[in-house]
């Protein structure tokens, strides 16, 4: 038990990484959560990006202002914290130009003076002379073009273009203009060096991590649902499916092993060995469309298997809606199942190999016991052994599996809640998520460890 | 071994008994309908998305809806259509007035009466800044105030300050909210129209009743439980990413009305989410699904054809309110000749790809306005493809090949440019084809088209919205209303990072012309005004047109159904149980 305790001590802080390597996975990622919620309230996403506008309110009340870090260490002509930033388009220009090694002061001061001179394009070109004059059209059309434009060079350009229709240079706003982009283009950083800022612990990390330890993990963006809710209700149908598909794979796949193994090289043992690697092969979203497509409508004239949707809280107790929905479980827990016997079977039929040929089996059947005795008694314990490490370790992948047979089959699993949030945007529930398949992927794993130095006698020989 | 035997005998006997079971189908008064996304919320003027307006439009009524079959604006919970009024005198002397009143029979689920005090609290709630409204609000901000009648509550009038272009639909296209029970306390009696006017957030945060009502009206509880208005069906269940049912409501006082909003034939509603199309598919065979939209071509016409299966549903093709066009950005050194612009949209064969991607269902288009519309300009022919043109239209732009490596060239700004475009594209069928075929003939034509597949969201905030682009495929969606608000997309005042013109289109006289719309009230010399900016824009060639699609429905036999060009092409309440019994496949 102490040692079970101590795997699992170990273990807190491969999640607490795990946390941390997806947070700023998540944040690189294109792709903005305040846009997704936008666009649910049928708003176009870029419609509304200025700083008082409804984009910045929700960026702001979701604490996307804030740095993302307890610290951050960034090159001297950064700015603190660019998060703060609450207007988009300005964000975006901001990360452009600092990646061309432009210092934030003279950013600022460029987009400042380019957005004086764009929103003042109206008055600027109604003055007596232009006014009237047949160029006015195509001069505020290149002036709007700026907008658009971040790299100082092109804005040089462009202000050099217009100069030969409008002396835009010798407007106050143009004037600004040009000297900024001049400026940036000529400061360009050259040397710098690393600067550690000390957020403390206002940012988006520790908001989130102070929250998640309580077992909180905030909202979804979506639906406004608690994110614990939605796993909970997620969780046990992926749960059945994994577990579902250990037991079956393991009913089957041992005694095909066994008896592959002890006539090796028979018709059974070639047969099986055929199929498995074919089903091995095979991917299981296609696999699963191939069964949905044959065996449930009559089409074909094999309408085997029932096809509907899961139907959570269709009425009565948990146990009860499984019993009422077990038939619609058949096709999927089949479509896992058959790639992981084709696995199964191949590793219990090489240990029963091994151990059969091993010198105690061989003593037995010497002591006088038939082949089916010293299996039984000898071997198969041996067999069970590497088994419990394999199937420690095939949890994680049946929950990653399970993956794609809930969207194909439309289970309201782990999996499906996953990939609707990714493509939704929606962080909060992403990360519960992954904060609940790591813990059971390191619970699983650290039962594995205890469970085979429990019953392999070697190890506990050697601690 | 022998246990693996009965084992699987085991499985697929289970598997004939359940198959041979008739499960939900006795119910057989239930339409089923497959929706591709869960909706998320159900609180139309918060959330007013196409999944799930779907849902709530059968929840909620308007007070004015298109009509699914004469797609004219129709009256819904008031009586007639009001006339607009100017008004001359007083404070709001230049603005517009409504007067409206609501069906006398009208009443909420509690027995109450639907009044104008309840389209009172709805503008409120909408107008109200804390409100998520921002959607509605954009338009509703320019209703100023309403005024519901003293002696009869039933009957109120709508001011706007100054006249809008669709300023009849912003008053009464939104679903009525009862406000016994979004509003219990009565918060919103506290908010004079006065201070929504000046929609300062800040004030009315500090008040803590409103701030209340407001966090209470966003929350969840009222877009996921507590739903309830004055359609002909009651919300009942909900489970995420699985289902939701809705029920008929007995006695409902609106079914002798004879507006199809109000008709009730299904006694329940049931959608089911099913994102992957074979599992749908395979459902909507077996009839556990009797309604699926948005099939693709391909399995719409292999279903259609199918010996089993054809006989058992009926097969829709509506036209959609949307236009699929190829956007350019007009802004670039290579582009900004409209002559190359001209040839480029001869290099698509519209015709072909509306026959193998949408199997022969789309309406070729000239420009911005959707065909089915009366402000349509039959008289422009879309410029249909022909390469021969295109090459003589880029050489009269002065693109030759003069270093002989295939692709024309020119001098610009000094620079030899080689006329190689980018195209980006999301990764759908349609964007494929197109690229394809566009890639193929470009090249026959000396133009190299560099397809660049990205995800659309990126493509939108990196390409289009910076105008580092050359083309990009996209889609316009529209609504069924008269007048197409054109000066989005093409008014050059868009034409902004955050304005909708993304081709930067900008021609004086069409930004004149769009201006002119909104004071023309002449019903005559507004549709000369929409056919003059069709022609200007053909004429220039902003974008090139593709086509109008036509949506593809299919309904099971099962239910007598009719298909309407309004979203999502179906209306399930009007649905009646056909007198022609089905036979079943089993």
């Amino acid at each position: 038990m102490n040692y079970f305790v101590h795997r699992i001590w170990l273990m807190i802080p491969i999640v607490w990484l795990v946390t941390v390597i997806a947070f700023f996975m998540s944040r690189s990622v294109p792709g903005d959560p305040v846009d997704a919620l936008l666009q649910l309230r049928g708003i176009t996403p870029d419609r509304q990006t200025g700083e008082h506008s409804e984009y910045a309110r929700i960026y702001e009340k979701e604490g996307y202002n804030l740095p993302l870090f307890y610290f951050s260490v960034l090159p001297h002509f950064h700015p603190v914290n660019i998060h703060a930033i609450s207007d988009k388009t300005q964000r975006h220009a901001v990360q452009a130009l600092l990646k061309q090694k432009y210092h934030y002061h003279d950013i600022e001061r460029f987009l400042d003076a380019k957005a004086a001179l764009t929103d003042k394009s109206n008055n600027l070109l109604n003055d007596s002379v232009t006014a009237n004059s047949p160029q006015r059209d195509s001069v505020k059309y290149m002036v709007d073009g700026l907008r658009f434009k971040f790299n100082p060079a092109e804005i040089l350009h462009s202000l050099d273009e217009i100069q030969k229709k409008y002396p835009v240079k010798d407007s106050r706003e143009g004037r600004a203009l040009y000297e900024s982009a001049s400026d940036l283009l000529n400061h360009k950083v050259g040397f710098y060096y690393p600067v550690i800022h000390w957020h403390g612990f206002s940012n988006q990390y520790h908001q989130w991590l102070s929250r998640a330890v309580r077992l909180d993990f905030g909202k979804s963006v979506r639906d406004g649902l608690p994110v614990s809710q939605k796993i909970n209700q997620a969780l046990k149908w992926t749960l059945i499916l994994v577990i579902l598909n250990l037991l079956v794979s393991l009913l089957i796949s041992i005694p095909v092993g066994i008896y592959s193994g002890r006539h090796a090289n028979g018709w059974f043992d070639k047969t099986t060995s055929f199929l498995s690697l074919v089903f091995y092969s095979m991917p299981v979203f296609w696999l699963a469309s191939l069964l949905i497509t044959y065996f449930t409508t009559s089409e074909y004239g094999m309408k085997i298997f029932p096809i509907t949707s899961i139907y959570p809280n269709s009425g009565g107790s948990f146990i009860q809606i499984l019993i009422h929905n077990a038939t619609f479980l058949i096709l999927p827990v089949l479509c896992l199942v058959l790639n992981d016997i084709a696995y199964l079977s191949k590793l219990v039929r090489s240990n029963y190999m091994k151990e059969k040929d091993s010198l105690y089996a061989f003593f037995a059947l010497a002591k006088g016991l038939t082949p089916l005795q010293v299996d039984r008694r000898h071997i198969f314990s041996n067999i069970l052994i590497p088994l419990i490490t394999v199937i420690a370790g095939s949890i994680p992948s049946a929950l990653a599996g399970s993956l794609v047979i809930e969207v194909i089959f439309n289970i309201p699993g782990m999996g499906r809640l996953m990939h609707g949030s990714i493509f939704g945007n929606d962080w909060n529930v992403v990360f519960g998520v992954l904060i609940i398949l790591s813990v059971i992927t390191v619970i699983s794993l650290a039962a594995g460890d205890w469970l085979y130095q429990k019953f392999n006698p070697k190890i506990k020989a050697s601690e | 071994m022998k246990s693996i035997l009965k084992l699987s005998l085991l499985l697929i006997l289970s598997g004939i008994w359940t198959g041979c079971r008739t499960d939900r189908k006795e119910i057989t008064e239930s339409i089923h309908i497959r929706l591709k996304k869960d909706p998320e919320r159900l609180n139309p003027i918060l959330f007013p998305n196409p999944v799930s307006r779907e849902v709530y439009q059968y929840l909620f009524s308007p007070l004015a809806d298109y009509n699914p079959e004469t797609l004219e604006l129709s009256p819904v919970l008031i009586k007639s259509m009001p006339v607009e009024e100017k008004i001359d005198t007083g404070k709001y002397a230049g603005g517009l007035r409504y007067r409206m009143e609501l069906l006398d029979e009208a009443e909420w689920d509690d027995g109450s009466e639907i009044t104008g005090h309840d389209y009172v609290f709805t503008v409120k709630a909408v107008k109200l800044p804390l409100t998520n409204a921002s959607r509605y609000r954009e338009n509703m901000q320019y209703i100023d105030e309403v005024v519901v009648d003293a002696a009869n509550p039933k009957k109120f009038e709508v001011i706007f300050s100054q006249p809008k272009l669709l300023s009849l639909e912003t008053a009464t296209i939104f679903e009525l909210y009862p406000k016994y029970f979004y509003d219990p306390d009565k918060a919103t009696d506290k908010i004079s129209f006065e201070d929504l006017n000046k929609a300062d957030a800040e004030s009315f945060a500090k008040d803590s009743i409103i701030a209340a009502f407001a966090e209470n009206f966003n929350g969840t509880e009222f877009s996921r439980s507590k739903i309830s208005g004055s359609g002909p069906y009651r919300f009942v269940q909900w489970e995420s990413e699985s289902f939701i049912t809705l029920e008929r409501k007995e006695n409902y006082w609106g079914k002798d009305i004879g507006r199809p909003n109000f008709q009730a034939g299904p006694k329940t509603i049931q959608f089911h989410i099913i994102p992957d199309d074979v599992n749908a598919l395979a459902q909507l065979k077996e009839g556990n699904i009797d309604v699926m939209n948005e099939m693709t071509g391909a399995d719409f016409v292999s279903l259609k054809n199918d010996p089993v299966y054809g006989s058992k549903f009926n097969f829709f093709n509506p036209a959609l309110t949307k236009l699929y066009i190829i956007n350019i950005n007009n802004r670039d050194v290579k582009l900004a000749d409209k002559r190359v612009r001209k040839a480029l949209a001869r290099m698509i064969d519209v015709q072909s790809i509306i026959q193998n991607v949408e199997d022969g269902y789309g309406t070729p288009i000239a420009g911005p306005v959707h065909p089915s519309k009366k402000t349509y300009n039959k008289k422009l022919t879309p410029p249909g493809y022909d390469l021969t043109e295109a090459r003589k239209l880029l050489s009269e732009a002065g693109w030759k090949d003069t270093d002989g490596n295939g692709i024309l060239d020119k001098q610009i700004e000094g620079k030899k440019t080689d006329l190689s475009l980018d195209l980006y594209i999301s990764g759908q069928e349609l964007g494929k084809r197109i690229a394809l075929m566009f890639q193929q003939n470009g090249k026959e034509c000396g133009v190299q088209i560099n397809i660049i597949e990205k995800e659309f969201k990126i493509i939108r905030s990196d390409h289009l919205k910076t105008r580092n682009y050359h083309l990009v495929p996209t889609v316009i969606s529209m609504d069924l209303n008269a007048w197409d608000d054109l000066a989005g997309r093409w008014h050059s005042s868009n034409d902004t990072p955050q304005g909708a013109n993304d081709l930067s289109y900008r021609n004086a006289e069409v930004d004149a012309l769009i201006d002119k719309i909104d004071q023309t009230a002449d019903e005559q010399e507004r549709l000369n005004l929409y056919h003059k900016i069709q022609e200007l824009i053909y004429e220039d060639q902003p974008a090139i047109f593709l086509y109008a699609p036509a949506e593809k429905l299919v309904i099971s036999k099962k239910w007598d159904a009719r298909a309407t060009v309004k979203r999502p092409g179906y209306m399930a309440n009007t649905f009646g149980l056909s007198k022609v019994p089905v036979t079943s496949s089993n």
